[in-house]
């Protein structure tokens, strides 16, 4: 049986102290296939060394001590999550407090940013310099009503910012600056691969034109559109000598021709047995959380956003980044269980339709007060970028494409 | 008896080394649980009595003991770097506005209040209109605002990840009974232990547990602990640092030793020094190198002598009799140099005064009084203390319990093992003869004659002989320095200058630390590191 709202207000009111999930993951080309797990920065002490990107650690399995390679980090997987939990928003098929603003006609690729996607949510300094209504977010009311948000009095954030309660928040640059509203996370996600190997992925290209290295010389064209030209007389001048494209003026300077294979190890994938994912809930996090009204309903609105938004990230696959597809090894997809005080595990059934429906009930149970006031898909409030902002970056992309010297590629 | 379990829900436990940033912290130091226990009695605004009392009663026990996976049953994650999104870029204009509000506010006059409204008014439209010409700032600010180009701060993550995910706080000989339940209600609200991602249960058992790491001397894992006056302590802390600014957890270090015989090696063999030093941290002042420490600790010997008032100190402290030099090993003044890591520069972190073994406890109480005078009196307001003296430049100091530099670590030099290389050369008793002939046969003499002399030196000092000696007059550690740069030893007028070397000193089996070893070991040279025999 499903998970339903009486019960998990019960898991949330009462003793139990968290609620774990664990899964076990495969590489979708089966076994032993490689996948690319994220790359951090790499020193130059080290920077030759075979998977020196990637973060490797030893865990003892089994008396053994094993490799094992961080996939996704719990950072990444949180923001996975609060995307999944946009989406089904979006879609109109959950109701939740969302801020946006639609950065579309400044910067199309950037689109839509809400409280759901911007770096540090409801905090983030795009809405902080965005404008509600005329006037910059911060300075609004909904923008004033969770800067005293603290954990003895979380009912402003609940309101504005669900998600911040459950994947943390701090208010750090707002106008407490330091002191302003600081919040644990209550969530945590990460998935780490089992007995890796660093592998080598190889560079190359082959040019479907042939054009070989030594076939002309490359000039900086004098018409900007043109960019470049093999004609000396219609190039550039400096001198009265014309400029060569880049360093040499080679065809690879633009584009064409070969590139010799190289070999990385460095950053070559891993290939892995099996990927463990393990979520954890914590139900006690929860409940150190004060609210001005409707404590226990707003504790399991929470719990329920929580399981939501792991469900609706794995219903959403693992396509973590390129190259690194996982899937749920047969029979051990995502299980849940509860975690009592004294350690003691009870299942839990429920899955995405049941998280939805789970979601949409606690929230229906909200009491007066800390309701939610949109319906399912809208924001809110709706910022629109300050006329300076858009013009600043506008005015500064302009000056980055007039400013990228032709032979930057 | 008081167990409390704690349970890594996640399976890992990710808190940073109080004294090494790029490492995570294994065991869980009890003060840093004590620290959680605090958090949570004052999740409420009025901090439950009954709850406080319970802190007040566990801050008076001695340091618990801890059944934990040892660190040979610890799986580590390479520490690299994160790059993550910052907030702090912004085009400030909320700001402006609230100050151009304050200060509307604060006006009196009629007329301070009408250029106030007007201030405002300008305020709000700049903070929204467009500027003809943006400074080159104000362009770079609006780019890095997009999430795709925000400005990105480095961070790291340490994790450990322990093969058992449950450990457990003991104190075996407390009777908890009066603060049982406030305790209990305390541990269920601690939710996480270092990172926000160590997610934890926390509770209180009943349950029998045999530890696996205890307090005692001789233990080589040092961990910070809590004692009476830490809730105080903590709360007026808070007073000054919010929870956000930075801070450092005041607690004082224990020793802890593991009870399993299986992964304790245990050395046979102990030097007649001891491990316990009186430790002083650098924080300002001249960046002296390994090669001037016999100047600091000259100057160190000094002060003390200066505070004191007379040269009448007992031979163990000033290593002279009525009747010249002791025998007995007395007290070191020893410079720690930065040494052993890839980066390591020998610069000198710190000193400490290693005290031998066979101290008596007359002696020991009149250092440690000597010590305190010599803060009390000579420490500027901050509780800092000046070392100089002769050609060395100030040198600025402060006591300390635990320090946060691993060169400082007294774990780091007295751990046992089994080959040692020296930080700063040996000073040796004898003229072996001259290293550096280019003479047939000349050279190698003396280096037999250096490593005879060293494997007396270690007699002396460890009580027995090592299985190999190698002199050298080139460093052998990353930071350490070449013989000549030092200045020569004893340096007085009328004594003859020690020839000096390195040296990488093999045992057979292991022996504990501290090792200082040849004639200048009580003033800094001859210190010698443990290293993994490879």
């Amino acid at each position: 049986m499903p998970l339903n709202a009486d019960q998990l207000k019960k898991l949330v009111v009462g003793e139990t102290v968290a609620i774990r999930g664990a899964a076990t993951l495969e590489p979708a080309g089966g076994p032993g296939d490689k996948v690319f797990p994220p790359t951090h920065s790499v020193d130059d002490r080290n920077k030759n060394k075979p998977g020196a990107k990637y973060a490797f650690e030893t865990r003892r399995i089994g008396g053994h001590d094993v490799t094992c390679v961080l996939i996704d980090s719990v950072q990444s997987q949180a923001n996975r999550m609060e995307e999944a939990l946009q989406a089904l928003w979006a879609d109109k098929q959950i109701a939740l407090p969302v801020v946006s603003v639609d950065f579309s006609s400044v910067a199309p690729e950037v689109g839509r940013i809400t409280s759901l996607t911007a770096p540090h949510r409801i905090a983030d300094a795009l809405l902080r310099d965005s404008l509600l209504d005329g006037q910059l977010f911060r300075l609004s009311d909904i923008g004033k009503s969770f800067t005293d948000a603290s954990t003895r009095n979380a009912t402003a954030l609940f309101k504005v910012c669900p998600t911040g309660l459950v994947f943390g928040l701090w208010d750090s640059t707002g106008p407490k600056g330091g002191l302003g509203a600081k919040f644990q996370r209550g969530l945590v996600s990460e998935i780490v691969g089992i007995n890796a190997v660093a592998g080598s992925k190889t560079a190359s290209r082959i040019d479907p034109l042939n054009i070989l290295k030594k076939a002309a010389d490359i000039y900086v064209a004098v018409d900007g559109k043109e960019r470049w030209t093999t004609d000396a007389s219609s190039a550039k001048k400096e001198n009265g000598e014309p400029v060569k494209f880049g360093k040499e003026g080679k065809p690879s300077e633009v584009n064409h021709g070969n590139v010799t294979p190289s070999i990385d190890s460095v950053g070559g994938g891993v290939t892995i047995d099996e990927a463990r994912h393990t979520v954890v809930l914590s139900l006690a996090s929860l409940r150190r959380l004060g609210f001005t009204t409707g404590a226990d309903e707003a504790r399991t609105v929470l719990a329920a956003l929580a399981l939501l938004a792991v469900f609706a990230a794995e219903s959403r696959g693992h396509d973590l980044r390129s190259r690194c597809l996982l899937v749920p090894k047969k029979g051990s997809a995502l299980k849940l269980e509860a975690v009592g005080r004294d350690g003691s595990a009870t299942p839990v059934d429920l899955d995405l339709a049941g998280a939805i429906a789970l979601y949409n009930e606690v929230v229906d149970n909200l009491p007066a007060g800390i309701k939610f006031e949109k319906p399912a898909g809208e924001a809110i409030v709706v910022l629109q970028p300050s006329p300076k902002l858009a013009d600043l970056v506008k005015k500064s992309r302009d000056l980055a494409v007039a400013e990228a010297d032709v032979g930057d590629v | 008896m008081l167990a409390i379990e704690i349970e890594l829900l996640t399976g890992r436990y990710a808190a940073t080394a109080h004294n090494d940033r790029g490492r995570a912290e294994w065991p869980p130091h009890p003060a840093r649980f004590f620290s959680a226990l605090v958090a949570a009695l004052h999740d409420h605004e009025n901090a439950d009595q009954a709850e406080r009392a319970a802190l007040l009663w566990l801050e008076q026990q001695n340091a618990p003991s801890l059944w934990v996976d040892p660190e040979s049953r610890v799986g580590r994650r390479q520490v690299l770097d994160v790059y993550v999104p910052v907030n702090d870029v912004t085009l400030g204009g909320d700001a402006a506005i609230r100050e151009a509000e304050a200060k509307l506010s604060e006006s009196a006059t009629p007329a301070t209040k009408r250029k106030a409204e007007a201030a405002l008014e300008k305020v709000k439209r700049e903070a929204v209109a467009i500027d003809a010409q943006p400074s080159d700032k104000a362009l770079k600010t609006a780019s890095a605002l997009l999430p795709e180009r925000r400005t990105r701060q480095v961070r790291t993550f340490p994790v450990v990840v322990p093969e058992m995910p449950t450990f457990a706080v003991l104190w075996p000989t407390a009777d908890s009974s009066t603060h049982r339940a406030a305790l209990e209600q305390l541990c269920a609200r601690v939710t996480r232990l270092g990172h926000s991602s160590s997610l934890v249960r926390c509770s209180v058992v009943d349950r029998d547990f045999t530890p696996t790491l205890v307090p005692g001397d001789e233990g080589d894992v040092v961990l910070r602990v809590v004692g009476p006056g830490q809730l105080e302590r903590l709360d007026r802390a808070f007073g000054h640092h919010g929870a956000f600014r930075n801070r450092i957890l005041p607690a004082r270090p224990q020793r802890y030793r593991s009870t399993s015989s299986v992964t304790a090696l245990s050395p046979g063999a102990e030097s007649v020094f001891s491990t316990d030093w009186v430790l002083f941290e650098r924080v300002g002042g001249s960046r002296p190198v390994a090669s001037r420490a016999t100047d600091l600790a000259r100057a160190l010997r000094g002060a003390l002598i200066e505070v004191h008032g007379n040269q009448d100190l007992p031979a163990a402290l000033s290593g002279h009799a009525k009747s010249g030099p002791t025998e007995q090993p007395h007290v070191a003044f020893i410079p720690l140099p930065f040494v052993g890591h890839e980066h390591a520069d020998g610069a000198l972190m710190g000193c400490a005064l290693v005290l031998p073994r066979e101290l008596a406890s007359s002696d020991r109480e009149l250092l440690l009084r000597l010590v305190a005078k010599w803060e009390k009196e000579r420490s500027n307001e901050r509780g800092n203390l000046t070392l100089a003296g002769g050609t060395l430049p100030p040198f600025i100091v402060r006591r300390v319990d635990v320090p946060a530099k691993a060169a400082l670590d007294p774990a780091r030099w007295c751990r046992a093992s089994t080959r040692f290389l020296t930080a700063t050369p040996i000073a040796l008793d004898r003229n072996p003869g001259n290293l550096r002939s280019n003479q047939g046969g000349t050279a190698r003499k003396a280096a037999l004659e250096a490593q005879q002399n060293i494997s007396d030196a270690c007699l002396r000092v460890v009580g027995v002989r090592p299985s190999s000696v190698e002199v050298s007059l080139v460093p052998l550690l990353p930071g350490a320095q070449h013989v000549r740069d030092f200045l020569p030893w004893p340096g007085r007028p009328g004594r003859t200058p020690r020839v000096r070397v390195h040296a990488d000193i093999r045992f057979d089996a292991p022996v504990r630390g501290p090792l200082l070893l040849g004639a200048g070991r009580y003033f800094g040279l001859g210190l010698c590191l443990p290293v993994e025999d490879q």
